[in-house]
């Protein structure tokens, strides 16, 4: 029986989105159907492409700590979402699930040394999650 | 040439045929 080895995919393009979260497009892959088919697969990379693709929007403040200036201290990213609009970031409030968004309308401030996103949430987003 | 082992793909998104990759910490801090 024939047993198939590892087929070279080549990267068009990547980005990070967190800390952790990779989205690659191959050449060859123009569709999300072709994309499904790759679901499940391992995927091997070498390593100084990997290095390259720095984090881009709010994907380095995966385990920041998130204080509003009117709530105070609200908890931890706990992940990172692209959505269409902006990114949002997963967070427990009360043992309840909380999406936030990051943009520069909400986020004031990023202070990297301490780890912790400064931001100016619109009044009652909180209450949604009550 | 040096490869890295990513895991699995998890998932297809968009309409231009993006793969999606969560990557573990310790291949994520083997290759810092």
């Amino acid at each position: 029986m024939f047993k198939a080895g590892p087929l070279p995919y080549f990267v068009t393009d990547a980005r990070r989105t967190a800390k952790d979260t990779y989205y690659f497009y191959f050449e060859g892959v123009e569709d999300r159907n072709a994309a499904e088919a790759l679901v499940g697969k391992e995927l091997q990379i070498e390593k100084k492409q990997l290095k390259k693709v720095k984090p881009e929007g709010y994907g380095f403040a995966l385990g920041y700590q998130i204080v509003d200036e009117t709530l105070g201290e609200l908890g931890t990213i706990e992940d990172i979402y692209d959505m269409p609009a902006n990114q949002v970031a997963q967070l427990m409030i009360d043992g309840k699930e909380h999406l936030l968004p990051l943009n520069d309308t909400f986020v004031t401030r990023a202070d990297k040394r301490k780890k912790i996103l400064y931001t100016n949430l619109p009044e009652g987003l909180l209450d949604i999650y009550k | 040439m040096e490869l890295v082992n990513l895991g699995y793909i998890a998932k297809a998104q968009g309409i231009k045929g993006e793969v999606k990759v969560r990557i573990e910490d310790d291949v994520m801090n083997s290759v810092k």
